[in-house]
């Protein structure tokens, strides 16, 4: 075919018109003539060729570098048809992800046991973010990812073998452990339970409070420890017990590794017998560690510092506050604390830093202003939800007067007048 | 315009039919897919000339799935417009 002499010049100069095939002068003509009209000529299973117009524009000119206009200008574009792009490139290479890996080389030894053996962190550290690798556990973070959880269980097993393999027969000096708390001798036993409902304040000076059920963690044992770093560790253990297998109890790892110090160094050993006591209960539910008879003491110094806490998937403040206070019921104290990031308490966005406030008590025995700021808590959720859902609203307004019915009787003024009867009792 | 009128168009132009034109049509556009697919230049007078061209590999990012990816080597048909033509077209357009 004459049409066949074009295709023989590779990067040649310009065919002669009479070589060509009439039919492919004609088609070349109807396509310049598309174009001259600003239409697109479309040739299917080929291509579809298109008339752009450039913007005028300031540019400079080259040699003499003075600027000048650009006037608009032409521009044939030609997309091809997938099947011309299928013969033009038949097998194309897959786009390939990138993975990027932070660390050139990966522990050998199980991080877990690394951990244990050589890192025993700080107290002080209870007050960094769950999420900010600890001293020493890079590795195994980066290596484990998210699964802290895991990594906080397998820490924990040498620290339960050491517990159990312990001698507690002899008490150690009080004198000895530095800055411990001597232990009384003459105890006092509550046998009934303190009602957390009752009108004011948590009194610090009762001994023999005793937790209710809904507060896990405290147990009576906790009160003859003689470190203030140990009586930590006593909601820790209860929290890590009930917490066990949950991938988002961060709040487990600082403690944790809190509590690897205290049991690790000379002034725990003295704090062994109480351990003892400390390892049966931990057998045993939650409620029953606050029905066993109490050697009450002087009260726990308890102070949680505030912290800084990141969502995460599937995090609410419910849990939240179940993880740090070890009470859910607490939960409107952190929306508190966050109420000009937070529109709605039930929406938590994933990666929102929020503050946790820290408790002059352990939530079994909160003080009076723990209580206040809980009901003020309360009562911000109830504003929130009190047109919306009025009689949703009214289970935040009972939150509120039960945990401080006078500041509320104080602070009544936005309770809508159909709730008001409720506040008759107060 | 789309290929039925250029088909109207050519057997216009040739004198032929209608069916004849879009088969002679078709079988032109084979050829010139078999050509390039060849890895050869294709040059049409008074229009412009195709060439193929190689993309280099280079990373790019996906917004679905948060992570960068490396785009391999690809092969494209490219087309330049003959010098004639243009001029031709900015002239009709001013």
């Amino acid at each position: 075919m004459a049409s066949n002499n074009i295709y023989q010049f590779n990067h040649a100069a310009l065919p002669k018109a009479d070589v060509l095939d009439a039919t492919m002068l004609a088609l070349i003509e109807i396509i310049r003539d598309g174009l001259l009209r600003d239409q697109h000529v479309r040739l299917h299973q080929f291509g579809t060729f298109r008339l752009r117009w450039t913007k005028a524009r300031r540019g400079r000119n080259p040699q003499t570098g003075e600027l000048m206009r650009i006037p608009p200008c032409p521009k044939v574009t030609f997309t091809p048809a997938k099947m011309l792009g299928q013969m033009v490139d038949p097998n194309p290479l897959p786009v390939m992800p990138i993975i990027e890996t932070p660390l050139a080389e990966t522990p050998s030894v199980a991080p877990s046991v690394v951990k244990v053996v050589e890192v025993p962190p700080s107290p002080q550290e209870i007050s960094v973010k769950p999420d900010d690798p600890v001293e020493g556990n890079t590795e195994s973070q980066h290596q484990y990812g998210n699964k802290k959880w895991v990594v906080g269980m397998l820490a924990m097993v040498p620290i339960v073998i050491a517990i159990l393999q312990a001698d507690f027969s002899e008490q150690g000096n009080p004198a000895e452990n530095g800055p411990l708390v001597t232990v009384k001798q003459e105890l006092t036993v509550t046998p009934e339970p303190v009602l957390r409902t009752d009108a004011g304040a948590g009194d610090s000076e009762v001994l023999e409070r005793v937790p209710e059920q809904e507060s896990t963690g405290v147990a009576p044992a906790s009160e003859t420890l003689v470190s203030p770093q140990t009586v930590n560790t006593e909601p820790v253990l209860a929290q890590e017990q009930e917490t066990l297998g949950s991938p988002r109890a961060v709040g487990v790892e600082p403690m944790l590794a809190q509590e690897q110090e205290t049991l690790v160094s000379p002034q725990a050993v003295a704090a062994e017998p109480v351990l003892t006591q400390q390892q049966e209960t931990l057998a045993s539910s939650p409620q029953a560690l606050s029905t066993e008879p109490v050697q009450t003491q002087e009260a726990p110094t308890f102070h949680m510092e505030p912290q800084v806490h990141r969502t995460e998937s599937g995090e609410s403040l419910w849990k939240l506050a179940k993880t740090y206070y070890q009470d859910p019921y607490l939960w409107p104290l952190i929306f508190r604390a966050n109420r000009r990031s937070l529109d709605n308490p039930h929406h938590l966005n994933v990666g929102r830093d929020l503050i946790i406030p820290g408790l002059q008590n352990a939530a079994a025995s909160l003080s009076d202003k723990d209580r206040q700021l809980v009901s003020e808590g309360y009562m911000q959720v109830y504003e929130l939800f009190r047109d919306r859902n009025p009689e949703n609203a009214l289970y935040f307004l009972l939150g509120a007067k039960k945990y401080h019915a006078q500041w509320l009787r104080e602070n009544q003024q936005v309770v809508l007048a159909e709730h008001q009867k409720h506040l008759e009792k107060l | 315009m789309n290929s039925s009128e250029v088909v109207k168009l050519l057997a216009l132009r040739l004198g032929i039919s209608q069916v004849a034109a879009k088969d002679l049509m078709r079988k032109k556009l084979e050829e010139l897919r078999l050509v390039l697919s060849q890895d050869q230049t294709v040059q049409l007078p008074r229009l412009g000339t195709f060439r193929i061209r190689q993309t280099k590999p280079r990373q790019a990012y996906i917004p679905g799935k948060d992570c960068r990816c490396l785009i391999p080597t690809r092969r494209h048909t490219n087309f330049k417009t003959s010098p004639a033509f243009k001029a031709l077209l900015r002239k009709r357009g001013q």
